[in-house]
């Protein structure tokens, strides 16, 4: 009886795991059939056109993105071990409880929750959309992502080192920057990674900040285009010219979060 | 010469004591080994020495303790820490500095400046005094992860000599470790003590015997008794003490 219990088990755990495959290679092999066949040099060097002209890329939207994330990725770094620092240093203060608890939930808010409040706070006061507050509603959602996991890893330093440390004089500030960061180095990285492959495929947060662009824009101060904004645009509309253009920027989209999972495998190596 | 002199010590995880009131004098240029059985206090009565047994946070100890005559709880923790050095029961240099930097942690991680050559120097000084130059000479800049285990442990110790302590105190540092590894400690030990103020915490009966000069017994968090080594070996005092060298219980 344990042995047919334990076969059916397999069986279905195993026809699971393949039937979840089997969507996740469809969704693949669409986005590559279709988005390849937009793929040219065009699409890296051109910005947006008009429907019609047969021609148009992304070059807007690649760097758009390129510097609303790298924005938004400062953010998130910098406060993100500040705030991980700071769960590991004071687990037991009201403060951080608070911070825990906060960032759990907006671990689990809607991310356009995020552009809303961007837009109400910073963009209202701007006057304008721009590709900074884009950047923010994006550090928004990776945040509390981050701090979370920064503490994760603070607290994963071997009790054996920190005492090591502290058995030679030092302070304990000194032990947080060269024992407790040092070691948090590599985990830090591939953490930054991950949350750099999340918000990158982000739209709502964007909907209401950067806003979009049809023409280049790097001045963030500015609205700016962005990847996952151009594709949901082009999606929506009614011309197949730009639906192949969604799929080439989905493709590329697909193609950068490998490339960071990739980076992230041999960083996690190293690590070790 | 009395190196550090403990008055009624009483360490305390939170409301549970761990220490109930120790005295005891630790002498100049000489090893002094503590023993005992599991969960006496033998580490936590080292731990007091250098202050580490306060960094968890539940933790406090009362009572005095006398290093050349300053009582340790008025003096600076960190200067406390830096005279009373530590070696750990597992080896634990810092597996992200190069061999060469394990060595100089002390000043590195200060933020003490030195010239490449007094860097030169202080390496390769404490790493001859640990009898691992010959071996590392040539791999300075490798991590230590590439080092045996005893091998390393010798680094903990030339870690902590180059912060030039005046005491060391030593817990349990050979556990873990094959006995070709261990004898080689054991030896650093004796050739160490003309030089610096050595107290050990073992569970090995032997090596207590082998490399101490005085020796302490303890007992369920008291002091039963302490005294030359020879004596306390060959003629314990105390019933306890005999009991427990002659291994009826432990």
């Amino acid at each position: 009886m344990r042995v047919i219990i334990d076969k059916i088990f397999q069986i279905f755990t195993l026809s699971v795991a393949i039937f979840v495959s089997i969507i996740l290679i469809f969704i693949l092999f669409q986005l590559i059939k279709d988005g390849i066949s937009s793929l040219s040099l065009n699409f890296f060097i051109e910005s947006a056109r008009p429907v019609g002209s047969n021609s148009g890329g992304f070059k807007q939207a690649i760097l758009g993105s390129l510097i609303i994330d790298s924005i938004a990725m400062l953010i998130i770094v910098f406060l993100s071990i500040l705030g991980g620092l700071f769960l590991y240093v004071y687990p037991e203060t009201l403060l951080s409880k608070i911070l825990k608890e906060s960032m759990s939930l907006l671990q689990g808010t809607p991310t356009i929750v995020c552009g809303i409040c961007v837009y109400y706070i910073l963009v209202r006061s701007m006057g304008h959309f721009s590709g900074l507050a884009g950047s923010v509603a994006l550090a928004l959602v990776g945040i509390p992502y981050m701090v979370l996991a920064s503490e994760q890893i603070f607290s994963m330093t071997p009790t054996l080192l920190l005492e090591a440390a502290y058995s030679l004089g030092l302070s304990r500030t000194r032990v947080i920057l060269y024992v407790v960061l040092k070691f948090a180095k590599f985990p830090l990285l591939a953490i930054s990674l991950l949350t750099l492959a999340r918000i990158a495929g982000e739209t709502a947060p964007l909907l209401f900040t950067a806003f979009g662009n049809s023409f280049l824009e790097l001045n963030p101060l500015r609205p700016m285009a962005a990847i996952p904004l151009q594709i949901y645009v082009y999606a929506i509309s009614p011309y197949d010219e730009w639906h192949r253009l969604a799929w080439a920027g989905a493709l590329i989209l697909i193609a950068f979060v490998t490339v960071l999972s990739l980076i992230l495998g041999r960083y996690r190596r190293l690590g070790e | 010469m009395i190196k550090m002199k403990l008055q009624d010590v009483h360490a305390f995880f939170g409301k549970n004591e761990v220490l109930k009131g120790i005295n005891l004098d630790i002498y100049d240029k000489a090893v002094t080994a503590i023993i005992g059985p599991s969960g006496c206090g033998k580490t936590t009565l080292l731990r007091c020495l250098n202050r580490m047994h306060e960094l968890d946070k539940n933790a406090y100890i009362t009572g005095k303790i006398l290093l050349d005559g300053e009582d340790i709880f008025k003096m600076d923790l960190y200067k406390v820490r830096r005279k009373v050095g530590m070696v750990f029961q597992r080896p634990n240099p810092f597996p992200f500095m190069s061999i060469k930097d394990n060595v100089l942690a002390g000043f590195l991680m200060s933020g003490k400046r030195l010239s490449k050559k007094q860097k030169e120097e202080i390496c390769e000084r404490n790493l001859i005094r640990v009898a691992l130059w010959d071996e590392t000479k040539d791999r300075l800049n490798d991590l230590p992860t590439n080092l045996s285990g005893g091998q390393q442990q010798r680094l903990c110790i030339a870690r902590a000599l180059a912060n030039d302590p005046e005491v060391i105190l030593m817990d349990e540092p050979t556990s873990a470790l094959d006995p070709i590894s261990t004898a080689k400690i054991e030896e650093l030990i004796v050739n160490l003590k003309s030089e610096i103020v050595i107290v050990i915490v073992t569970h090995n009966m032997q090596q207590a015997a082998r490399i101490s000069d005085f020796t302490s017994f303890m007992y369920m968090g008291s002091l039963v008794e302490y005294g030359i080594t020879e004596q306390i070996f060959k003629v314990p005092k105390e019933k306890l003490t005999e009991d427990y060298i002659t291994g009826r219980f432990g």
